[in-house]
């Protein structure tokens, strides 16, 4: 007997007798209005058009603020030190994404029609690409001021960015009670540990050394977006009991 | 997700966990309702995973320890035609052969082949990758094969 004869035949065998009050649980249903509620079909577009309007504005003054700084800094010959401003970027994403624990916000979030994992997965993103994008836009700009090529202030704005974001993370996900204070703490003395490079490690910004700054830069974003993952899938979801 | 459809689905899943068709139907209209009142999720690919999970505690609730068990003891449909013995004999080894099987497996079974369960939705529910289900429902059915050519040839 092969696969088919044998799904034919369990299904001759697991017949159960008609169920007898079908029609009128549906009716009753129907009188309810149970099984008229319309619900609304949202896109992702929309959906996260709404977590971008749902995101504190003076985070973004925020970003556009360093942003801004770092270019200026970058102009008036700094050296090395304006890129250890870029962990404080990460300090913004870090302190929305703990917005919802501060304000106890967690069980309303899960009540709404969207999951918690949803909207905190929505708002990490909107924030990660839109500051990673600011960054990406000053470079060019910042490289006029340099001597260095693009790949190398890449790696020196983008190693500390994501180095601290990694800290950040870590510290959200091991420390419950965080309400995004800690990251923002963790973010700030990257900045200050990266703003002493250039004063106690000058080698460390020499060419041949370039290989370890992108060793580095792979090992964030591997490490970054595992903490991401194991934080979303750590995230309680309303199990129906 | 054509609700009416479910409902015999869900009815004819609660059946063969409990073996009595008026708890089953209460408990079928029990599951329909709490999934009407609460959708929280309005995610279509989950909603058909928490009809089956909603029914599924529910069960469970009803038998509290007891083990989910399938046990095949109702009554063989005798087809109406002259010929009736082998679709019978085959009917029988089938259900004996299916009754070698553990519980958590003919309900993977019944859910995937009888009540036309997506494997996606299994691989929510039992909390496994597709390509899992896929290769359990695979060794399951190759399972049968190798029991019905034993009990064929004696």
């Amino acid at each position: 007997m092969d696969n088919a004869c044998i799904v034919e035949q369990m299904k001759k065998t697991w017949i159960a007798p008609e169920p007898a009050g079908k029609e009128e649980f549906f009716l009753r249903a129907e009188e309810k209005g149970l099984l008229n509620r319309r619900t609304t079909v949202i896109t992702h577009r929309e959906f996260l058009a709404i977590q971008l309007f749902y995101i504190e504005k003076r985070i973004w003054v925020l970003s556009g603020f360093l942003l801004l700084f770092i270019v200026w800094n970058c102009s008036r010959n700094a050296g090395n030190y304006p890129f250890a401003l870029t962990p404080l970027l990460a300090a913004g994403i870090l302190f929305e994404t703990g917005r919802s624990g501060r304000w106890n916000m967690t069980e309303l979030e899960q009540a709404a029609r969207f999951s918690a994992r949803s909207v905190m997965l929505a708002r990490t993103f909107l924030l990660g690409v839109i500051n990673t994008a600011g960054l990406m836009i000053i470079i060019p700009v910042i490289t006029r001021f340099y001597a260095y090529p693009v790949l190398r202030i890449f790696l020196y704005m983008m190693v500390p960015y994501l180095t601290a974001a990694f800290l950040g993370s870590l510290y959200e996900r091991k420390c419950r009670t965080d309400r995004g204070w800690g990251s923002v703490l963790i973010c700030i003395l990257s900045s200050v540990a990266f703003a002493s490079v250039p004063l106690f490690f000058r080698q460390l910004y020499e060419e041949r050394l370039l290989v370890l700054w992108a060793a580095v830069l792979i090992l964030m974003i591997c490490g970054l977006t595992v903490c991401i993952w194991k934080s979303i899938s750590e995230k309680e979801e309303p199990v129906w009991s | 997700m054509n609700l009416e459809d479910q409902y015999d689905k869900i009815y004819r899943y609660l059946y063969f966990h409990l073996h009595d068709r008026h708890t089953a139907e209460d408990l079928t209209q029990e599951t329909f309702l709490r999934f009407l009142k609460s959708r929280t999720y309005h995610d279509e690919n989950r909603q058909l995973q928490y009809l089956y999970t909603i029914a599924r505690n529910l069960s469970r609730q009803h038998f509290r320890d007891q083990t989910m068990t399938y046990t095949l003891e109702e009554e063989i449909d005798i087809p109406a035609s002259e010929n009736f013995e082998q679709p019978l004999l085959e009917q029988i080894t089938l259900r004996d052969a299916l009754q070698k099987l553990s519980p958590e497996e003919r309900e993977l079974l019944f859910l995937h082949y009888v009540n036309d369960v997506p494997v996606s939705v299994l691989s929510g529910m039992y909390k496994i990758s597709r390509f899992a289900v896929y290769r359990k429902l695979k060794r399951i059915l190759n399972r049968i094969r190798h029991e019905l050519e034993v009990l064929e040839n004696g």
